[in-house]
């Protein structure tokens, strides 16, 4: 797994790019989740993102528990509908805000 | 080539060549120096010697000569002026003689009748003989001299004369030279010479008194070359130097002749010749002016470097001793400085081998040796704290697998193994298999019969291995606790769900599907937290997932209002119920197992028991994972609902 951050504007940038699996959920714990500083505005861009295992999906709701806990904001973007899928599946996609590039204004997600 | 290898493999044989090496180019280029400076320097010397010598020579000879000249005229006047009287003539040769040591035999010689008394010849003559002095009267008819060289040349030339050597068999009996000086009387007449003659033997003592090499010889030339004086007595008289020069070929002998008989003084070399005279000598020559005779010297080149030769063979002897010397001093002092090293290697091999606490070379100096010391002694005690440590981390790590072992075997014990469960009942069928990627998991199942309710669930905790393993205690724990007490499966879910949320600090979370079959009726109610769906396969072979509401997964968020579903499951259905452990199961290429696949799979076995099924859905997977490593735990339930 590839992790790029990046601050512009006041929102960090943070691209995915491969798998979030056990091994390298301990990359994403020590890279990605100390971003959840107060108020932070984080923008995960998953357009690269393949694979996701539960641990990998403990991860994203620790990074979640962590942005609310800070007051914070949490936008993941271009998730790929494989992985969205199980989002979905978990009941975890009622947790986080996505969105698509493509259809810009944020929306969030429906309970199915 | 012994001693190459003994040079590439000993250092202190490498150290001690280059040194030598070092050492004899340094004095091979210091001895070429001193060679050719020090040859000029005594070739030099030794022309500077030869020349002084030569001239001292000449100097002497000529002395000799310019003396009886003097006596000559002193006498010349003596006898005309006392207006002689013939038989005072004997005692005045003798007093010559007595007065002038150099002269061997003095004569007055007269033309024929000058003294009517006397007759024909007339010529007193003192000769020494010995010690004494003998004077006679010499002209006889047997001694005719007037026809001699002596006598006959001053005559006609009307001025002194010094003859070429000859033998004289009247006279002094010997090989001598005379000077002669023509007298006159008062009128001028001619009337007779006055003589002087001089060794050659004396001459040539004189002449080889001094000279510059034991082997240096002199020689003495007429004005033709002739040789009056030779170290060879034969040649005297009988050779001349261009003779010599002609039968053996000399050219630089012969040029020197020309010179010499010229008058002139100089240096010839003489290189290469076959004549053993005169192998690589030099001559230096200078003329006599008094008769125009010339004097040669003659040193061998040998002689003169021969010094220096010897010099050259001692320093040459000399310094390949202390060549040796060196050699044998340098081996020694490298093997004794670089012994450590070959101890060194010796420890280190010791150590190799396990010995941590093997001796070290005993060091005093404090150079170079003892930081190799004071390394491999930290190489020791490092290796001895790392031997150390690393037991420690396998004897941890051995009690910890030994623990998980442990916890496997308690972990396996938790889950219902024994199939098939109800053997008496004849409307049910189920099979199922949990294989952990690690030693422990958190993939659970569990099932049991209560009231003619079939009580199923399948779960998945996030992670895997010892956290995970923990969790899923926990949740097989609590759901046995808890659902006996409900008919609802929503209400299993969210009791287990609230009291995992309240304690759950770790944020891990739990994928559930829990099931109530009622056997009686075929209705199956269900509430699904966060799981994979499970396949439903009808009595026709008809293969599908359910439809299931996601809900959240378990663990997370206390309070969430989960909710059921029911179906009426047709005899003859199966329920096939899995972890993604099985539809992610990867390949070394990382490619994923997938639902579609299973569908397949599931659609070419449907008629089969759940434990066929299971074991078919297995190997299908087994084939594609192809021997990659277990990237997750798998479970798998199958329900049979016998018609």
């Amino acid at each position: 797994m590839k992790i790029k951050i990046n601050e512009e504007a006041g929102i960090t940038h943070v691209s995915i790019e491969g798998r979030l699996d056990t091994l390298s959920s301990h990359d994403f714990e020590k890279q990605i989740l100390p971003l959840a500083t107060p108020q932070a505005n984080i923008l995960l861009d998953c357009s690269a993102f393949e694979y996701i295992s539960s641990s990998g999906l403990r991860q994203f709701l620790l990074l979640q528990k962590a942005v609310i806990a800070s007051e914070g904001q949490l936008t993941i973007r271009d998730l790929k509908p494989e992985i969205r899928e199980v989002f979905d599946m978990t009941g975890f996609s009622a947790l986080f805000t996505f969105e698509s590039s493509k259809t810009k204004p944020p929306h969030r997600s429906v309970e199915r | 080539m012994k001693w190459i290898k003994k040079i590439q493999y000993s250092f202190s044989a490498k150290l001690s060549f280059y040194v030598l090496l070092s050492t004899i180019t340094i004095f091979l280029i210091s001895f070429l120096f001193f060679s050719v400076f020090t040859g000029r320097t005594i070739r030099d010397s030794a022309h500077g010697k030869a020349k002084n010598l030569l001239a001292i020579t000449q100097y002497k000879i000529e002395n000799v000569f310019t003396s009886i000249k003097t006596v000559h005229n002193n006498f010349q006047w003596a006898i005309i002026d006392r207006g002689i009287e013939a038989d005072s003539l004997f005692s005045l040769t003798r007093d010559i003689l007595e007065s002038n040591p150099y002269i061997f035999g003095c004569a007055v010689a007269f033309e024929p009748h000058y003294f009517e008394e006397k007759g024909y010849y007339f010529s007193p003559f003192s000769s020494r003989q010995g010690e004494e002095i003998e004077t006679i009267q010499l002209g006889t008819e047997q001694y005719d001299y007037f026809s001699m060289e002596w006598y006959a040349a001053p005559k006609r030339l009307n001025s002194p004369y010094w003859t070429d050597p000859y033998y004289d068999e009247g006279g002094g009996q010997m090989l001598m030279t005379t000077f002669s000086t023509p007298l006159y009387d008062r009128e001028g007449a001619f009337i007779g010479v006055l003589t002087a003659d001089v060794s050659l033997d004396w001459l040539t003592d004189l002449v080889n008194e001094v000279k510059p090499y034991p082997s240096s010889y002199s020689v003495l030339l007429a004005h033709n070359g002739t040789y009056i004086i030779h170290p060879r007595k034969e040649y005297i008289m009988h050779e001349s130097i261009f003779s010599v020069a002609e039968r053996f070929g000399i050219d630089a002998l012969k040029e020197a002749g020309t010179r010499m008989t010229n008058g002139e003084s100089g240096m010839a070399e003489l290189e290469n010749t076959s004549v053993d005279d005169y192998i690589k000598s030099y001559i230096y020559y200078t003329a006599l002016p008094s008769n125009g005779w010339s004097l040669g010297m003659v040193t061998h080149k040998k002689e003169i470097f021969w010094e220096l030769r010897k010099t050259r063979i001692i320093t040459l002897l000399f310094f390949l001793i202390g060549l040796l010397f060196l050699y044998v001093l340098c081996r020694g002092i490298v093997h004794k400085l670089s012994k450590p090293l070959s101890d060194f290697s010796h420890s280190a091999r010791e150590i190799a081998r396990g010995n941590f606490h093997a001796e070290l070379p005993h060091i005093k100096s404090k150079d170079e040796m003892m930081e190799l010391k004071n390394s491999f002694s930290f190489m020791q005690q490092e290796l001895v704290n790392y031997t150390r440590e690393l037991k420690e981390t396998t004897s941890k790590k051995e009690r910890i697998e030994s623990e998980l072992h442990i916890a496997r075997e308690i972990q396996m014990g938790m889950i219902p193994k024994i199939f098939p469960p109800f053997p008496d009942r004849n409307d049910l069928d189920l099979f199922a298999l949990l294989r952990p990627a690690k030693e422990v998991g958190g993939d659970l199942y569990d099932f049991f019969i209560d009231n003619d309710r079939l009580y199923f669930a399948i779960g998945d905790v996030s992670d895997k291995g010892v956290p995970a393993s923990l969790f899923m205690a926990v949740t097989r724990s609590l759901f046995r606790s808890v659902a006996t007490h409900y008919d609802d499966p929503a209400q299993i879910v969210l009791s287990m769900n609230n009291s995992i949320a309240e304690t759950n600090d770790a944020n891990m979370f739990v994928t559930l599907f829990i099931g109530i079959l009622n056997l009686s009726t075929g209705t199956l109610s269900y509430c699904n937290a966060g799981h994979n769906p499970p396949v439903l396969i009808t009595p026709e072979g008809k293969v599908s997932f359910m439809k299931v509401k996601p809900n959240m997964a378990v663990g997370l968020f206390d309070g969430f209002p989960y909710q059921f579903e029911t179906m009426t499951i047709e005899k003859g259905s199966t329920l096939f119920l899995y972890t993604d452990g099985l539809t992610e199961a990867e390949n070394r290429e990382q490619a994923l197992y997938h639902e579609t696949r299973l569908i397949q799979e599931l659609e070419n076995a449907a008629s089969q028991s759940p434990r066929e099924l299971i074991h078919t859905i297995v190997e299908s997977v087994n084939r594609h994972v192809n021997g990659a490593e277990q990237s997750d735990d798998l479970t798998i339930l199958a329900i049979h609902y016998i018609k």
